[in-house]
């Protein structure tokens, strides 16, 4: 199962998340994760409508899809999700092959992300995740993942429940808020970004010497 | 009486056997089988080591504790899915200030299917009695020990050893899938527990006993033109008698021989 | 009792086989049974040995002369075959029967007239030194003056090694007996000339053991050969 850290491909533990402000079409491609998230084609669509005057005040709303793979394509039900301005929607699933969601516009893409977005992923095995950003910039920062005590029946009850619990790290202004987090195994992480140039969170092993900054 | 008697006893034929066996190349075999629950891929291989001979009248070389020492290369997959319980990460939830709550979906994990690729070596005892064959074949004469039935093969108290070198080559296949680790214990003790030494034993035994229920003791061996001296220069050509009748026995009386018999004539 | 008694490996022979053995190498090799003087054998073959003329003064290139013995008859002890009142065969002994040819070239010498010069020892038998030894053709059988000899001798087994090493037999003449050859020192002059013929000729018919056991096993010779029940017995480890 894939489950490397790298915003760039996501597996069947992470999730691509972005928020739409501005009403319209997005179009988008679901297309494998190292392909550098070109696409001809863009086959999906949100269609995000303008929000009514009693869901102005309502909370944003989630939106979940689940992306499925038969080994040669990628697809998502709906093709086309109707979302209120505000809305978020949720990206998961794949199977073993890596994808990407590339949207039309250079905003919505999860191969590199701008703004309101965000990227979780769950750490299937124990380590150090030193990670930064595959474009360049000086984003970076370390997730020290440990195994957990489960001799006993009551440790291995107590480590289910904390899989349930989030963390948050914000990244904003060029700055991440928490360099360093430390996790149980199977425990997930949500990097929200909040406004860059265009970042991922990638393994620093998956990096060339010469930075891996990707196009 | 027989123009040519050549005679050993017990002893000088378990000398003679253990040369005669170790000169015996390795076997070899290949295939599949089930290793337990699993269908396994092997490469056998299996040289063979004398035990100890006992000569019985009228014609049967018993060889105690005859050991094949074997090594084998199993191959196999396991389908983790049908071992390990099914897990999924539960909904995980964040507040991104200025934003709202976020979450992502219950995600169950796929347990792959593993492929296990494990070099194995031990040996296995036999009892057999061999009976003497004669035969002449393609000028040859040959006399070989041709076992008799069946050997029941006996694996030995190292056997059981065998399964934690499994272990130990499922362990790091194991460790290296995601989310797996909390479950390692669990996945090798459930996956040994399923092979179990009968299963080793069940798929090992059918692929040994044809290397000692085939093998064929070489005793005697000799072209029918037998050469008495070689050529030695242009003047003195090559010697040869024919041997014209070979005949084989254990003979018992103080002490039981094993005794070969030949007619020759002047070729 | 057992074959192999107090050693681990048994090998005997009767004396058929150890008869078609012998046959089988004379048979391969004539020439240990056939030898000449140029005259007759010029050169050596697998046919027959070339031998020396028997040089004699005033005779020149030497008297020509020709040996044949038949293929060697053996018996074993226990005595199966007629000897001689002569020999008798005991225990670990072996009796031989053969028949022995041996022919002389007889030609008449030319005597020269002229005075005959010192012998210096460098003529070689010849008429006049100045003259070459004459080639002279061979001879038909019908010009040569032969006799035959019916040949009895009695002996025991040599532990010898074959010209390839190995471990083997060798047959040793101790006594020969002709029959009946007057008067008796005429006799006793060819008994001895056939006894000397005999040992040489025997010495050199060399059998090995792993051939007279057809190859069966090994066998590092500790008691024996001996001969005994018309067997000649080895009996050794392996």
């Amino acid at each position: 199962m894939y489950n490397a850290l790298d915003s760039r491909a996501l597996g069947r533990a992470d999730c691509y998340a972005q928020r739409f402000m501005r009403p319209g079409d997005y179009r988008y491609a679901i297309v494998p994760g190292h392909a550098q998230a070109i696409s001809s084609d863009y086959p999906f669509v949100v269609h995000v409508k303008d929000q009514t005057a009693e869901r102005k005040s309502a909370e944003m709303a989630q939106h979940t899809l689940r992306v499925i793979s038969d080994g040669k394509k990628f697809s998502v039900a709906p093709a086309t999700l109707t979302i209120a301005v505000g809305d978020m929607v949720v990206w998961n699933g794949g199977g073993d092959i890596p994808f990407a969601v590339a949207g039309e516009q250079d905003f919505f893409n999860s191969h590199r992300m701008v703004n309101e977005c965000g990227f979780s992923h769950a750490f299937g095995m124990a380590g150090d995740y030193h990670w930064r950003d595959a474009f360049g910039s000086k984003l970076a920062g370390v997730v020290h993942v440990r195994d957990p005590d489960c001799t006993s029946d009551q440790q291995r009850r107590k480590w289910r429940e904390t899989l349930a619990e989030g963390n948050l790290v914000m990244i904003a202004d060029g700055k991440v808020d928490r360099t360093e987090v430390e996790i149980m195994t199977g425990q997930t992480i949500f990097f929200a970004i909040v406004k860059t140039p265009g970042i991922s969170i990638t393994d620093s092993r998956l990096l060339t010497h010469r930075g891996g900054a990707a196009c | 009486m027989a123009e040519i008697i050549a005679a050993v006893d017990e002893t000088a034929a378990n000398i003679l056997i253990d040369t005669a066996i170790a000169l015996i190349p390795p076997q070899s075999a290949s295939g599949s089988g089930n290793l337990g629950p699993f269908v396994a891929s092997y490469s056998v291989s299996a040289t063979l080591v004398n035990g100890d001979i006992d000569l019985i009248a009228p014609d049967i070389i018993r060889v105690a504790n005859l050991r094949v020492n074997w090594s084998a290369n199993l191959g196999f997959g396991i389908d983790l899915s049908t071992i390990l319980p099914d897990f999924c990460l539960p909904q995980v939830c964040v507040h991104i200030p200025c934003v709202g709550r976020v979450c992502t979906p219950r995600i169950c994990i796929d347990w792959p299917t593993i492929g296990v690729n494990v070099p194995l070596s031990d040996f296995v005892e036999a009892d057999a009695d061999f009976s003497l064959a004669i035969s002449l074949a393609g000028g040859i004469w040959k006399v070989e020990g041709v076992i008799v039935g069946l050997p029941s093969l006996r694996f030995g108290p190292t056997t059981a050893g065998l399964l934690l070198v499994i272990g130990a080559a499922i362990t790091p296949i194991l460790l290296a899938i995601p989310f797996v680790g909390l479950f390692l214990a669990l996945a090798v003790d459930t996956i040994l527990a399923l092979i179990g030494v009968a299963g080793l034993t069940g798929l090992l035994g059918p692929i040994l006993t044809p290397f000692v229920s085939g093998l064929r003791i070489p005793i005697y061996k000799q072209p029918q033109l037998f050469e008495v001296l070689p050529l030695e220069g242009p003047i003195d050509p090559a010697v040869h008698v024919t041997i014209d009748a070979i005949a084989a026995s254990v003979e018992s009386s103080d002490e039981d021989e094993l005794v070969l018999t030949a007619d020759i004539s002047p070729a | 009792m057992s074959l192999t008694q107090g050693e681990t490996v048994f090998a005997s022979v009767h004396e058929t086989a150890l008869n078609d053995a012998i046959t089988a190498f004379c048979t391969a090799r004539p020439r240990y049974l056939a030898y000449g003087s140029p005259a007759f054998t010029p050169v050596t073959t697998s046919a027959e040995t070339r031998m020396e003329a028997i040089g004699f003064p005033g005779v020149a290139g030497g008297i020509q002369w020709r040996l044949r013995l038949s293929i060697p008859r053996v018996d074993l002890f226990k005595q199966s075959n007629a000897l001689p009142p002569e020999l008798s065969l005991g225990p670990g002994q072996f009796s031989i029967e053969l028949e022995a040819q041996l022919c002389i070239e007889c030609r008449k010498i030319r005597i020269d007239p002229k005075p005959p010069r010192p012998d210096k020892g460098q003529t070689h038998g010849q008429d006049n030194p100045r003259e070459p030894a004459r080639d002279d053709p061979k001879h038909p059988l019908s010009e040569l003056t032969c006799f035959r000899l019916r040949v009895f001798a009695v002996g025991h087994l040599e532990h010898v090694y074959t010209s390839t090493g190995e471990d083997g037999i060798a047959l040793a003449i101790d006594a020969v007996e002709i029959v009946d050859i007057k008067p008796d020192d005429l006799e006793s002059f060819l008994e001895c000339l056939l006894f000397m013929i005999l040992q040489a000729v025997l010495a050199g018919i060399r059998l090995p053991l792993r051939a007279l056991r057809a190859g069966a096993f090994q066998l590092v010779p500790v008691v024996g050969p001996l001969i005994e029940d018309d067997q000649i017995k080895v009996r050794g480890i392996v």
